[in-house]
């Protein structure tokens, strides 16, 4: 099979993670995950991620969080010189912008794991492209036709047709 | 508190934002794939095929020169093979994955053979595969062929002259 990875569909490579494939095709992906190292590395690399979600403890929520939630949201809404002064203060900004500077952080880690995860292209002046990924498909393609040249060419010093 | 659900809530915003982008990278990767299982040829080869000489000089500039004059070598020794050899690769290239990962395995113990017992099997596959599938079933319940060969030989023509069958 084709590469999920170099086919563009790796909703096919994260279903066969899940376990959600049928079996014919969870077949076809074991073979091939077992040579391509990309995908191989990616199923890795998603493993990690599904074991931190599964060890993350969410904090409990009070139940009189929505009552405390309204009771606040209409605090703050009740002036807007309320709201720009919360704005304004140094102090009460931090408080603001604490959830920002957390996303920030999540996304700053993201583009850093995507960055460091995704190969560079070789691209070259006149547009001729070819991924790392891409040799190593190559290489193994060749290992396949030099398999089945050798299992049917060397009797005779030419190939035997079939 | 809200850190969390400004997570998710960001997460789910940025999903659905990236919905129809989706959608149009699956019909063209579904596209693809449709058109690469009707390719003979790895498509990887394909496209190496169809550079110039100096394309393919730069496509792999980047390899470590053993590994890539070692890669030159082996397409161009794929560019000069013959009619039959090429319908051979292309009956193999068609066979479903897992089939290919058998034929792989059987390599590998027809690998271990002594050369006059490789090129023995070589013929007997060569002499099987083009047999219709009923003649092919009644040849491997003679005593001609049980004679002839060791039970791993058997199986190892057995599998070869199915996986490259003229007639499935």
């Amino acid at each position: 099979m084709s590469c999920p990875i170099y086919d563009e569909s790796p909703d096919l490579l994260m279903d066969f993670a899940a376990g959600k494939l049928d079996w014919e095709s969870k077949q076809r992906m074991d073979v091939h995950v077992s040579k391509c190292a990309i995908c191989h590395e990616a199923l890795a690399a998603q493993a990690m991620v599904w074991k931190a979600l599964d060890e993350w403890d969410a904090a409990p929520v009070s139940m009189d969080f929505d009552a405390k939630l309204y009771a606040r949201i209409e605090t703050q809404h009740a002036t807007v010189w309320g709201n720009l002064k919360s704005l304004l203060l140094p102090a009460t900004t931090w408080f603001r912008w604490q959830p920002a500077i957390g996303m920030a952080g999540v996304g700053a880690l993201f583009l850093a794991v995507f960055l460091l995860r995704t190969p560079a292209p070789a691209v070259h002046g006149d547009g001729v492209r070819m991924e790392s990924h891409e040799i190593e498909q190559a290489e193994l393609a060749l290992d396949d036709v030099e398999m089945v040249d050798k299992l049917f060419a060397e009797s005779k010093g030419e190939a035997q047709s079939l | 508190m809200k850190l969390p659900i400004l997570l998710i809530a960001s997460l789910i915003s940025l999903n659905l934002m990236a919905q129809p982008a989706k959608k149009a990278a699956n019909a063209a990767a579904r596209k693809e794939a449709k058109k690469t299982a009707n390719q003979k040829v790895p498509p990887i080869l394909e496209k190496l095929r169809g550079m110039s000489p100096d394309e393919r000089q730069k496509a792999l500039k980047t390899l470590p020169p053993a590994r890539r004059q070692r890669l030159e070598a082996r397409l161009e020794a794929y560019d000069r093979m013959n009619v039959r050899q090429r319908k051979n690769v292309e009956r193999f290239q068609q066979l479903p994955p897992a089939q290919q990962q058998q034929v792989r395995k059987v390599y590998q113990r027809f690998n271990q053979l002594p050369d006059d017992r490789k090129a023995t099997l070589r013929q007997e596959v060569g002499k099987i595969a083009p047999m219709g599938e009923e003649a092919r079933k009644n040849y491997f319940n003679s005593e001609e062929f049980r004679g002839k060969y060791n039970d791993q030989e058997q199986q190892m023509i057995h599998q070869l002259a199915d996986s490259f069958a003229s007639e499935k």
